[in-house]
This record gives structure tokens, C-alpha cells and sequence, in this order.
């Protein structure tokens, strides 16, 4: 595409309707963030009511009663979250023309399966798909390729901000699905190490990148003096 | 067993602790006032000194916590069998201010060195000086150290001098439980140090996001968002591997939405927030947004410490 055809009307317009998908997938990440966190608020308030009116009331059933409440005020929220980051997927792998119905695509699937077989399974059903774009994701980051779409240049960052949110795909993942099985722990530390990869190469991709440059220019002078040492050696 | 050993070590620290006192009070006033009259080069000093001072008590305390591991072997007064030692980790209790203190003195020296801007290494050291001096005051590690560590082992002492068997099994299984899951658990060696220096870095932050509030200049934001991604890292991995623990530790214990755990969940969303406010900074609004939730995320890591000593719970002294 020409540099005057890039400045398209139509292009512009492209561009900045992704643009709004992504500030407006933020704003939601935020304030859903923010309604959990008044939910916890709420949470050590009334823990701290009940410890002043009864030091053991958590070995009665105010606390019984305290969990059920607390996880039903957080749980549409947490859906909430968990829906605002498998949105937040596709859009690497989706062109920008289309990241909104797909998503819509993907989440009514998920609602179909959520009437069918219950809102676990739809969950489960949505972070699975999410998981295995994530997934993909990953790949075609390690083998350059160019059909991505990212905001920011760099394989570093691209492939910290992929493996960080396949990280916490598999992380609500592991909740939601396996938190009482056997391998609950092992998928918690694979999400955990992801999680703490991802962080690390977005948060410090320019430092890694210079000194991995750093490190295989030496190598590659390291390696010429080889070259020239044993030349010299062939000479004598 | 080397008790004698481990109450003469902890005398030998006590000596020590006008020294500190004195030292670090006097190099955190002079820090203060060499920043406030705009003292540059004398301030870097200033910070050195302070940040020295921290580190020589850091090793006596290290000291100390290798004569308690020398000193102390736990033995089963039943059969009299080995069954290990103490390795106290040295962030604990009335250690734990001065431990965030310290990095706090590694990332204020930090900024004095490597940033460019002199306002924000400015209100950094200010802020240094201030915590040192609240540190040195409210909870000095030489006063009494390891209260509480202590008041374990000169009961177990007590206790197999008693010459009452059950008295001494009793006293044992309870320090016993104390040490495997408290004090040599792994989960104690790595969740509080991570979540200590998170905690400095993120003052840095939150100090940046002052100035990106009221100056309004891009650098601020950067500094904030430097300090903020180093401390979100170690927030995050710190939390992370501290949930294996509760799950075997308190398997039969209240944690679940318990006010410690609320409040650090919402400092870590609060965080999160700040860092997907940030992904959207020249948007309309959004600079005076992503500065204020900068600011809003400190007091909120204020208030998860507080809670600790305030709010009863299963992660609380309240």
C-alpha cells in the first residue's frame, strides 16, 4: 500500500475504530477493576465489624454466610474480567475490521454453551478458545510472523505481552476448572512462570533486546578472533 | 546447645542499638535538609551514608540470625532426636521496616544517580529521610530484636529445663509447627522480600505520579512508569507463589476473603488499573486519570499494610 493510500479516509477511520475497541476494552478493564476492589473494601469492613462484635465469628455461620455473599457480589465481576480479556485476544490475530464481531462471534458461542451446559462450562468453553488464539499467538510471535497485529514493534515486547495473557488465561482457567484436581498446582505454577515471562520481556523488552545484541555482537567479534587466531595458527 | 551463645549474640546487638539510632537520625535530618536547600552533590552523600549505615546494620542482623541458626538445634525431648534448626528470615517482625528502608535508600540513591530529573530525586530523598527516621523511631530491629522469635525460644528453654516431660513436648511441637511452617518455610524467604521491595519502588512511583500530576511533563510519567512496572513484577510474583503456601499452611483456617487478602488483592487491581490507565495516557483525560490513580495506588498500599496490625484475621497481628 502507498504511503497516500495508507491516509485513506476509509483507513483512518479503520485505525482509529481499533483505537476506540482498545481504549474502551481499558476503561472497562479499569472500572471492573475498581468495582472488585470497593467489593473488598466492603469485604474487610464487614470482617472487621464482625471480629469487633464477636472474635470468633469466623467459627460460626456469619462466616458461612460472609463467603457466599462476598463470592456472589465478586462473581459477575470476575465473569466480567475474564470476558473483558478474552476480548482483548483476538485482536493480534483478527483483522481490526472485524475484531468487534468476532468477539461478538465468540461470545455468543459462549452464551450458547453457557444455556446448554451452564455457565462453568461456557466460561471454561470461552477461555479455552481464548487460550488456544493466545496459543497461535505465541507461535506466529516466535516465527516472525507478519499477519499480527500489535501496537507496539518488537518481538520482545510482543511475545511478553502474548505469553502474559495466555498466562492469565491459564490462570482463570485453572480456577474455574481444575482447582480441585491433582494437577491444580502444577497448572498454577506453568500460569505463574507465564505470567512472570510475559512481565518481564513487555516490561523490559528494550533492555533484553540491547543486551542480547550486546551479548551476540560479542560473541560475533569473539568469533572472528577465533577465525583470525587459527588463521594466524595455520600461517606459523 | 549453644543457648548462652544465642543470648550473648542478641545482647551484642542490643549494644548496637544507640549507635543506629543516633547515625541514622542524624543522616536522615541532614539528608532532608541538604535536599530541601537544593544541596545536590552534598545530598548524593548524604544518601550514601545513609544507605551505608543501613547496609552495616543489615550484616549485624545477618549476624545475628547465623548465630541463631548455629546456636539453636530443635531437639524432640522425648527421644531426644535432632530436628533441625532456626533459619529466621530477616525481614520479620521488627526487621521489616528496615528492610523496605533499605531498598527504599537503593532506588533514592538510584535516582540520584541515573535521573536526569533533580526535583523528583529532590522529594525522593525528602521522603527517604522521613521513613528512616519513622523506621528508627517506631520499630528499631536493635532495641529488642526478633521479639517475638525470642519470646519462643526462651519459653522452649524454660521448658526442657522444667523437668516436666509433657511441659517440654507440649512447649516443643508448638515452637516445632512454629518453625517448619513460619520461620524456615521457603514461602517466608521469598513472598515478604519480594513484596518489600515492590513496596520501595512503588513510593518512587507514587512520587513521580505526584509531579506527573502537578508539573504536568512527560519525564515524570516515565519515572513513575519505570518504578511502577519493577514494583507490579515483583507484586505480582510475589503474591503468586505465596498461594501454594496458604493452601497447605491454612488449610484449616479462615483466609478465604479475609481482610489482609481483600486489601492486597485490591492494591494488585488498583495496580493493574494504573497500568492499563497508562496504555491510553494522551487520550483526553486521561493523563490527570493514570496520575491519579498512581497516587490513589500508594494509599491503598498503605492502608494493606495497615491492616495488618489493625484488621483481625488469619494474616493479621490486629
Amino acid at each position: 500500500m502507498s504511503r497516500k493510500n495508507l491516509f485513506t479516509k476509509k483507513n483512518l477511520f479503520r485505525i482509529e475504530k481499533s483505537r476506540t475497541y482498545d481504549f474502551i476494552l481499558a476503561l472497562a478493564t479499569i472500572a471492573i477493576l475498581v468495582i472488585l476492589s470497593l467489593i473488598s473494601v466492603y469485604g474487610t469492613v464487614e470482617s472487621w465489624i464482625n471480629s469487633v462484635k464477636n472474635p470468633d465469628w469466623t467459627s460460626t455461620w456469619l462466616y458461612a454466610d460472609y463467603l457466599n455473599r462476598m463470592n456472589k457480589y465478586a462473581y459477575p465481576f470476575v465473569v466480567a474480567l475474564v470476558l473483558v480479556l478474552c476480548m482483548c485476544i483476538p485482536k493480534r490475530f483478527i483483522p481490526r475490521d472485524f475484531l468487534l464481531e468476532a468477539s461478538i462471534v465468540m461470545l455468543a458461542f459462549s452464551i450458547a454453551v453457557s444455556v446448554v451446559w451452564g455457565l462453568v462450562i461456557g466460561l471454561a468453553f470461552l477461555l479455552i478458545i481464548s487460550a488456544l488464539i493466545q496459543m497461535a499467538v505465541v507461535i506466529m510471535v516466535i516465527s516472525r510472523s507478519r499477519r499480527l497485529i500489535f501496537e507496539r514493534e518488537g518481538i520482545m515486547v510482543q511475545l511478553g505481552s502474548a505469553l502474559l495473557h495466555l498466562g492469565f488465561v491459564v490462570f482463570a482457567l485453572d480456577l474455574l476448572l481444575i482447582k480441585n484436581t491433582q494437577s491444580h498446582l502444577d497448572v498454577f505454577w506453568l500460569a505463574t512462570a507465564l505470567i512472570t515471562l510475559g512481565s518481564v520481556l513487555s516490561f523490559y523488552s528494550k533492555e533484553i533486546s540491547t543486551a542480547l545484541k550486546r551479548i551476540s555482537g560479542a560473541r560475533a567479534v569473539q568469533e572472528e578472533e577465533t577465525i583470525a587466531d587459527s588463521a594466524g595458527f595455520a600461517r606459523d | 546447645m549453644g543457648f548462652t551463645e544465642y543470648f550473648q549474640a542478641r545482647e551484642f546487638v542490643q549494644g548496637f542499638q544507640s549507635y543506629f539510632l543516633v547515625a541514622l537520625l542524624f543522616s536522615s535530618a541532614l539528608l532532608a535538609v541538604l535536599s530541601i536547600l537544593n544541596k545536590n552533590k552534598l545530598a548524593g552523600g548524604a544518601i550514601a551514608l545513609n544507605v551505608i549505615i543501613l547496609l552495616l546494620g543489615f550484616l549485624l542482623l545477618l549476624w545475628l540470625h547465623l548465630k541463631i541458626y548455629a546456636s539453636i538445634e530443635l531437639i524432640n525431648p522425648l527421644n531426644g532426636a535432632s530436628m533441625g534448626r532456626i533459619m529466621a528470615p530477616l525481614w520479620i517482625e521488627n526487621e521489616k521496616l528496615y528492610f523496605w528502608a533499605l531498598f527504599l535508600g537503593f532506588f533514592t540513591y538510584h535516582a540520584y544517580v541515573r535521573n536526569k530529573d533533580r526535583i523528583f530525586a529532590k522529594w525522593l530523598s525528602i521522603f527517604f529521610s522521613g521513613f528512616v527516621i519513622l523506621t528508627m523511631l517506631s520499630s528499631n530491629p536493635f532495641s529488642a530484636p526478633l521479639p517475638s522469635l525470642h519470646q519462643e525460644i526462651s519459653s522452649y528453654v524454660q521448658s526442657l529445663n522444667s523437668n516436666n516431660i509433657y511441659v517440654a513436648m507440649q512447649s516443643f511441637q508448638n515452637f516445632f509447627g512454629r518453625v517448619i511452617y513460619f520461620y524456615n518455610s521457603t514461602y517466608m524467604w521469598i513472598h515478604p522480600p519480594l513484596l518489600f521491595i515492590s513496596y520501595a519502588a512503588l513510593i518512587a512511583s507514587f512520587l513521580a505520579s505526584i509531579l506527573m500530576l502537578a508539573k504536568k511533563k512527560d519525564i515524570y510519567d516515565k519515572i513513575a512508569y519505570s518504578y511502577a512496572k519493577l514494583g507490579y513484577i515483583l507484586l505480582t510474583v510475589g503474591m503468586l507463589v505465596s498461594y501454594p503456601w496458604a493452601l497447605q499452611a491454612w488449610a484449616n483456617e479462615p483466609w478465604w476473603w479475609s481482610p489482609k487478602i481483600n486489601m492486597s488483592l485490591m492494591m494488585w487491581m488498583f495496580y493493574t488499573a494504573y497500568l492499563h490507565s497508562r496504555l491510553h495516557l494522551h487520550r483526553r483525560g486521561m493523563w490527570n486519570t493514570t496520575a491519579i490513580l498512581g497516587i490513589f495506588c500508594f494509599g491503598v498500599l498503605v492502608l494493606t499494610y495497615i491492616t495488618t496490625y489493625l484488621v483481625p484475621g488469619v494474616h493479621s497481628y490486629g
